[in-house]
Formats: structure tokens, sequence, C-alpha cells
């Protein structure tokens, strides 16, 4: 059972179901669980569908990000033989179409303890990337209102328990709902981001009416869940290897799953939250709360641009943004906080140290560019001479790639000028980086 | 450039930079999926003439493992809280479009078709439902044959659920009335899966009261 929840699934079931929303076109469409096809079935049947056509399943394709056909069939097997969760009925499969789409969810039902279990799958368009960051200053989002609208749509009488869950964004929906409607019973937020103090402080009486049906299932080094302040309990979970996206997988829904010999499935309470993530949380509350709310919109938007287009793997996007007449100031103000604030609590460039050497990188370079960009006076002579710095490196033999890199993006430069301007105003200890609780 | 409210409202839903859209100056990724949105509706004008389209958002596979960008839209009349889905892919200068639409105009028509057949076999009918796996492209226009697709003749991964009165079944073994059922449906040539749920009575709810389900595979 899910703590002091009155769900009767247990974690690792809201951990599969969680992952079963992400299994997408395994072996052909029959293999998506987000289907409409799918209303009727029980897991049960979407898995045996699925096994069936395991020989059409690539071992090495990803499936969805970071999650390959083989991890999907592990999670396929570690379903079969649990009756509990097999004989789950999906009741209805709903794709999101108001505000430009994007949303994907859906009502199950557990007959054997007539459960009603309302799903969120993450993120699941650029559309619902803006949402995200929209958070920083709208309350509630407009794709949180989508969620309630729906959830309030669908025909919940007559149910014993009504359980909410969700991983990532979709975590964040089923907090959403907990909050806003008293109906639900319990509420499990997979590695989902949190509110901002704006939300918290709006929704007081209802965060604390209803704060102690929420459990936060994280794993220890998820990197989404320390955005903004999270509401309800938290539990840190043990992470699995890492793939082709390195660090980044910590994020991804089955990297709290563990396999044994014979298939079966379990996940592993960790002691705390990995430090480096601690870290993170704290300076990005910080940043955040120094953000006028006048300006918060902008920057908002400029780290939504910056994920999109690194999402889509183009760099050169992701310099046109900061380097851009509309962005140039937020990004600016978002670095030399950073800078600033790691002159302040070095622990964070260690921590920056581990990530990179996670995902291969050699941190070499690392010493440098810290001191470089302790000392805003280094970064003003950079930013104001760019043909004698590219000398300087080449004299130096600095990679090529480096070189050919700031060649080919002198508004770097400019950006630079203007992060050095911004160090000598940031107060990087200024605004407490705690999360806001309520008493 | 002139975009209609249709488009302004996608594009600027799953881009930050309203204003530029607004006023219809686009940067290349936009016009990219403007170009591609323009041909999706072309797609629907011409596919299906006797109904009206609105397209209501997009997901671009940029970032995704998808190799199609997928758009959602609305069809006027047609009350569903849950999006259509089309999808369209760029290959050789040319937009291979395919829609989830076709089903609607033939769903119940194949469903009527199926119990006159289960009726005729004798078996307590509750309730068929027709969907659909697959989506079609341009070759199938809105007066797709809903015999052709039942008998395989136009794939479209058919997906068919019977629901039983369990009360009404005599007696007989939940395994032979399925065998019974794959027999009546396999001498009319029906192609697809046939998801086969008995239910406690024909007062019992399909989800809440189901007694057995199966899946059988007519390919």
């Amino acid at each position: 059972m899910g703590d002091n929840l009155s769900s009767n699934l247990t974690i690792e079931e809201i951990v599969l179901i969680n992952n079963l929303l992400y299994c997408e076109n395994l072996g052909g469409p029959r293999g998506t669980f987000l289907s409409t096809s799918q209303e009727s079935r029980t897991i049960g049947d979407f898995v045996n569908g699925v096994l069936r056509n395991a020989a059409q399943i690539e071992n090495d394709k990803e499936y969805s990000t970071g999650v390959t056909g083989a991890e999907c069939k592990e999670i396929m097997w570690a379903i079969r033989p649990n009756q509990h969760l097999k004989d789950i009925i999906i009741l209805q499969v709903h794709y999101e179409s108001d505000s430009a789409g994007g949303g994907r969810s859906a009502l199950l039902y557990d007959p054997a303890y007539n459960e009603a279990i309302v799903a969120f799958k993450g993120t699941q368009s650029d559309a619902e990337w803006i949402d995200n960051v929209s958070g920083l200053y709208q309350v509630p989002t407009l794709y949180q209102n989508n969620a309630l609208s729906w959830f309030r749509s669908l025909a919940l009488d007559g149910y014993d328990t009504i359980t909410v869950t969700g991983h990532s964004k979709g975590g964040n929906k089923s907090k959403f709902i907990t909050i806003m409607d008293d109906r639900v019973n319990s509420c499990f937020s997979f590695d989902g981001q949190g509110f901002s103090d704006e939300f918290i402080k709006k929704y007081a009486l209802q965060i604390r009416k209803n704060r102690g049906k929420i459990l936060n299932i994280i794993a220890e080094s998820d990197f989404v869940n320390i955005l903004l302040n999270d509401v309800g309990k938290k539990q840190f979970y043990l992470g699995t290897n890492f793939g082709r996206l390195g660090f980044a997988e910590n994020h991804c829904a089955n990297a709290i799953v563990f396999y044994d010999d014979i298939g079966g499935m379990s996940v592993w309470k960790a002691p705390k939250q990995d430090k480096k993530m601690t870290d993170l949380d704290k300076m990005l509350n910080s940043f955040i709360r120094s953000v006028q709310m006048s300006t918060r919109e902008n920057v908002a938007n400029m780290l939504g641009n910056v994920i999109v287009n690194a999402k889509g793997g183009d760099t050169d996007k992701i310099i046109d943004t900061f380097a851009c007449e509309r962005y140039s100031d937020s990004a600016a103000q978002l670095v030399a906080f950073i800078f600033r604030y790691k002159g302040k609590k070095p622990e964070m460039v260690e921590s920056v140290k581990e990530i990179l050497s996670q995902n291969g990188f050699s941190t070499d370079m690392v010493g440098i560019a810290d001191f470089i960009t302790n000392h805003a006076v280094i970064m003003k002579i950079i930013g104001s001479r760019p043909k004698l710095v590219l000398t300087l490196l080449r004299l130096r033999h600095s990679p090529e790639s480096l070189i050919d890199f700031l060649t080919n993006h002198p508004a770097l430069f400019t950006l630079v000028d203007l992060i050095s301007d911004k160090m000598w105003k940031v107060k990087p200890l200024k605004y407490c980086g705690d999360d806001l609780v309520l008493d | 450039m002139e975009l209609t409210r249709e488009e302004k409202n996608v594009l600027s839903g799953i881009t930050f930079h309203t204003e530029e859209i607004e006023k219809g100056e686009l940067c290349e990724a936009d016009m990219e999926l403007l170009k591609e949105m323009r041909a999706v509706a072309g797609y629907f004008k011409e596919k299906y003439p006797s109904y009206t389209f609105e397209i209501t958002g997009c997901e671009p596979k940029s970032g995704t493992v998808r190799e199609h960008n997928e758009w959602y839209y609305k069809v006027e009349g047609i009350d569903r809280a849950s999006a259509f889905i089309a999808t369209a892919e760029e290959k050789d200068g040319k937009y291979q479009i395919k829609d989830d639409f076709f089903g609607e105009i033939i769903k119940d028509e194949m469903a009527q078709e199926i119990k006159k057949i289960l009726t005729k076999g004798g078996f307590p009918i509750l309730q068929v439902t027709v969907g659909f796996w697959e989506s079609l492209g341009s070759q199938h226009g809105e007066d797709i044959s809903a015999t052709d697709v039942l008998k395989g003749i136009i794939r479209a991964g058919n997906d068919i659920k019977i629901f039983l009165d369990g009360s009404k079944l005599g007696g007989k073994k939940y395994e032979d009335v399925t065998g019974e059922v794959e027999k009546a449906l396999l001498s009319e040539k029906i192609k697809g899966d046939v998801y086969i749920v008995v239910v406690k009575d024909s007062a019992g709810d399909i989800s809440k009261d189901r007694l057995y389900s199966d899946t059988l595979y007519l390919e």
C-alpha cells in the first residue's frame, strides 16, 4: 500500500502504471498504451498484446525519450506476474485538444478495490513545455486548468477511492488536481515539478487541506522535481544505471526500477536526495525569487526556448536565444546569478564536474572556467575583446572545436560583456533557497 | 504574411514568439510548420469535402523519437472530448499525411454489421463498438467502404469489442462461447482484433460487472 494514503496500489504498481503511459508504438500501434483503442481492455490485455508482437520490438531503439525497446519489454515482463495490476481496466484515454493540444491521460479502474485511478503522462509537446515555464509567472497555468477540467468531466461517483498519479508534468497536474478537488483520496506525483511562491500563497487554504494526500515519489538524482516548491510528503528512491542520455536519464520513469534475475521489479528507498540536486534546488529557488514578477515571463520564455531547442538538439538556436535582443538581458541575468552563486557556494562547481563526468565529458577545463567566471573583470575583458581572446586561444593551442564555435557565434562575446555588467549587481544570497512550506 | 486565426492559435501555442506570429513575421521553423499545417488543412478539404475541420494543435517531432509531426484537430458537429490526430511526414519534398477520421464515418455501420452476424448466431449482445489501430492516407476518401474495411480488403487495423450478457449464455463455458463467436465472424470473412467481454447481466456495468474477457485475432 502507498504509505499512509488510502490507495490500494503499491508504490511499485504506481511506478509501473506511470511507465506504461510512455509506451508508444511498441511493435506497432497496438503497443501504444494511451490509445483510445485500448479503452475497455485491461492492463493485462495490453501487456499480452505487446508481448505477442515482442519480436517486432527492436531492443536498441528508443521508444520514448531515453527508454529502449529492451527496457520497455522489461516493464511488460515485470507486470506479467502481477494479477492485481493486470486486472485494472483502461476506461478512458484522453488527448487534450484545447490550447494547442498535447496533454495525454487515462482513467483506469481497479475492480478489486473499486478504485478510480487517473493518470497523467509527462510533458507531451512543445505546447506543454511552454506551459511548464509559464508556471513561473502564471497561477494556475492553462494546462493545469485543462487537466482539472477533464478530471471534473469524469463520472467519478460510486468509487470507494479516487487516486491521481503522473510522472513529470503529469505529477504536477496530479498535485494540482489534488489541491483543487477535495474528492481525491491519494496522489502519487512521480518526479513532478512544484509550484511558484505565488501559487503557494494563493492556494494556501486548499494546500493545507489536501497536502496530506500527496506523496512525491522522487528519483534521488531527478532534476525536474526540484523546480519550484513541492507540496506533500517526499520519498526519494535509488536510481539505476545511465543510458544514451547520461545524467538526463535520471528523469526517465524507469530510472528507479530494479530487476532481479527472473525479471521481478522492485524500487528501493534512498536515505535522502542526491546532494547535487539539493544544492541545485536551492540555487534555482534563490534565482527565481531574485527575478521581479514583471520580468519573470521573459526569463521563463528564455528558459523555455532553451529547453525546446536543447530537446531538438539545435545548439545554434540555443545560442541565438541567449544572444537575441528579446532574451539576452534575461539570459545574462541568469548566467550572472549562477556565476556569482557558485562563487559563494563553491560546492556547486563540484556538482557540475560530477554531472559532466557522468555524461562522459572532460572536466579538465572546469577549474579555469570556474576561475574566469568568478571574476567580472576578466569576463568584461573577454566580452569586449573577442579578437584578442581568439588569438590567445590559438596561441595556446586550444581545441579547434572551441575556437570554431566561438568564431561562429560572435554574439556570445556581447553576452559575456552583458553578464559581466550584471555580475556587479547580483546579490546571490539575498533570497532564501529553501522550498516555501506552509505552517 | 497573412495568417488565419486558426493558424495563429496553433503556431503561437507551440512557440515562445507570440507577438511575431500575431504580426505574421515567421521564422524559418514557423514557416515550415505553417506550410505543413496548410498542407494538412488542404488534405482534409480534399479527402472529406462534406466535413469542416479545425486544426487545434501540433506536436512537432523535433526532440522526440517520432519521425512525423502530429496535428490535433476537431470536426464540426462531432462532439468528442479527445482530439483526433493526423500525422504528417515530409519525404522527397512531398507530405505523407494520414488521419484517424475515416473511422468516424464507418464505425457505426461496421458495428451494425457485426451485431447482425452475432444476432443471427443467437449471441446475447449488450454492445458492439468498433475502433481502428491504423491511420489512413488520401487513397481512401469519405466514401470509404465499411464492408471492405470489415473484411480486411482495406487494412485499417480493425478493433472490434463485443460485450455479451453472461446471464443469457445458458451456462456455457466462456471459452466455448468465444470459439463460437470466432467461428461466426470467420464465416463472414471478418478481419481484425476481437475483444470479447462477458458482463454479469444486461443491467451490469461493462467495466465493473465483467466476468470474463479474451482477445481473438482474425487475420
